[in-house]
């Protein structure tokens, strides 16, 4: 008996959907987010995610404890307080150019804002998160809410400029996460 | 030329036409799907008087009001 052994090419596809959204007659918060259809028509596609990395924040502490064998040994205790999802896009978005210009409303195309105004500088809403294997089967769909930040400044120069974001995770009690051809051998 | 008077127009709207009554509905039943979106328990969520009777009867909403 074997687990089910998968080599894998982990493809990853983000869609977003920002708190304060109006769907029909409710409004999108930690406690409603719109639908997922077949195409996530009321998700904003947040282009090719070119790279994903989980990076929990751990904070370990070590009790010395007596060991069977004699004398003490370091046993580690870990509490994660706060897991982020790192991610890197191709393309620039609303959202991005917000966070980066420190911009306290969204961005309404000819109308001027107060640039670095915002402080506290993060999008809050939910992320639909969508990871398949490069034999196109789907392994993950989470639904999560949290808050997007930037991850890392941008260079603006000849180079192509790709956005790095984080996502904070925020607990709701209707995130989720849908694992697919995992398990099964 | 005819003087027969020509029948009037209702202006009564059509039962499509009608406005949707909205109800206020506290949710119940955690991840529920209704609205067109999925609902944590205790959100107060807007829904059609037909969709909220019909969550209500399964005990997945409690209608508090109209909007």
């Amino acid at each position: 008996m074997a687990y089910n052994l998968q080599k894998l090419i982990i493809g990853n596809f983000a869609h977003f959907v920002e708190k304060g959204t109006v769907v029909g007659e409710n409004t999108v918060g930690s406690d409603f987010y719109p639908e997922e259809s077949a195409d996530l028509s009321a998700w904003n596609d947040m282009g090719c995610v070119l790279q994903a990395v989980p990076e929990p924040t751990i904070n370990t502490t070590t009790d010395k404890c007596p060991s069977p064998a004699g004398g003490y040994i370091d046993e580690d205790t870990n509490n994660v307080t706060k897991d982020v999802l790192k991610i890197s896009l191709k393309c620039y978005s609303e959202p991005i150019w917000r966070l980066y210009w420190g911009l306290s409303a969204k961005i309404v195309d000819g109308t001027p804002q107060t640039p670095f105004l915002s402080k506290d500088r993060f999008v809050e809403g939910w992320l639909n998160f969508e990871q398949r294997g490069d034999d196109g089967q789907k392994r993950t769909v989470a639904v999560i809410y949290g808050r997007i930040r930037v991850d890392e400044n941008p260079t603006w120069s000849a180079d192509p400029s790709r956005p790095a974001i984080r996502f904070e995770n925020i607990y709701s009690s209707i995130s989720s996460i849908e694992p697919l051809n995992i398990a099964a051998a | 030329m005819s003087t027969e008077p020509k029948p009037k127009k209702s202006t009564e709207p059509k039962p499509e036409d009608a406005a949707q009554i909205i109800m206020r509905c506290k949710v119940i039943k955690n991840g529920l799907r209704a609205g067109g979106g999925v609902s944590a328990a205790g959100k107060i969520l807007n829904l059609p008087q037909n969709i909220a009777e019909l969550h209500e009867s399964r005990g997945e909403v409690k209608i508090i009001g109209t909007k």
